[in-house]
């Protein structure tokens, strides 16, 4: 059973991580490195929907997108990184800490892979508010991810809240 | 000798410029209401009330006019809720 306790340094430590979690965690960049186009529609939407601001859409292309896609890689690289420090219990669990610096970057990614699966999986409202079946389903499964994601997402808002 | 580049420079148009500019938040039923109303929060400086009244209303309603205001603040705006992945538009707000 997942244990999560806020440390006195607003860390946040997650522990008897079982092996099932861990590995959905650690694919966590996966759906949005995966260069698929309707990601990265959604990631880099246009700014503005006016007729005659084109100058300002290829301006967004060219100076904010690229940053915007930096920021969304060093959340993810963070998060990776998190992870990697986990260590392994004699239980075969795991452990790993979220540093109050790295908060934000968690949430960033979680939220980049919940979109991202949702445009892959084309997951609607119904599909978001119905439990996963066979997870042996890729499609199944990535519903799975969205709720753990979406779950973890909630307990970080409400650290910052 | 190479030729030195003319740099290209565009200016905004004054109309443009002298417009106000409404930044909107659209409906996406993936971002949790309560991480809408945090990014509300922190990107916009609403208090807890108000975010929570404009997320609904982006729920609701599909779109939400989260502030209105001079061209070059909407797009810090509309880039500040990009980088938190909300859907965000500027539109020149209607003449009065």
């Amino acid at each position: 059973m997942v244990k999560v306790q806020i440390l006195p340094n607003g860390s946040m430590l997650f522990e008897g991580v079982g092996d099932p979690l861990y590995r959905m965690l650690c694919g966590i960049r996966e759906p949005s490195e995966c260069g698929d186009p309707r990601v990265e529609s959604r990631f880099f939407p246009v700014p503005t929907g006016e007729e005659d601001a084109e100058a300002l859409c290829e301006d967004w292309k060219a100076f904010v997108q690229p940053d915007l896609h930096n920021d969304f890689q060093s959340a993810r690289e963070a998060v990776s990184a998190d992870l990697r420090r986990a260590g392994k219990n004699p239980d075969g669990s795991r452990s790993f800490h979220i540093p109050p610096a790295h908060i934000d970057h968690w949430l960033s990614a979680l939220n980049q892979a919940r979109l991202a699966l949702a445009e892959l999986h084309q997951f609607s409202e119904r599909d978001m508010s119905r439990s996963p079946g066979d997870i042996d389903d890729p499609r199944e499964y990535a519903l799975m991810q969205m709720g753990i994601y979406g779950t973890m997402q909630e307990w970080l808002v409400g650290l910052l809240d | 000798m190479p030729a030195i580049a003319t740099p290209e420079t565009t200016t905004k148009d004054q109309a443009d410029l002298d417009s106000v500019w409404s930044v909107i938040v659209h409906n996406d039923p993936v971002n949790l209401m309560s991480y809408v109303t945090l990014v509300f929060r922190r990107v916009l400086g609403f208090s807890k009330e108000k975010a929570e009244h404009h997320m609904l209303e982006v729920h609701h309603k599909g779109r939400s006019i989260v502030w209105s205001g001079v061209r070059e603040q909407a797009e810090l705006y509309v880039q500040q809720l990009h980088g938190q992945l909300l859907l965000a538009t500027m539109e020149k707000a209607p003449n009065p």
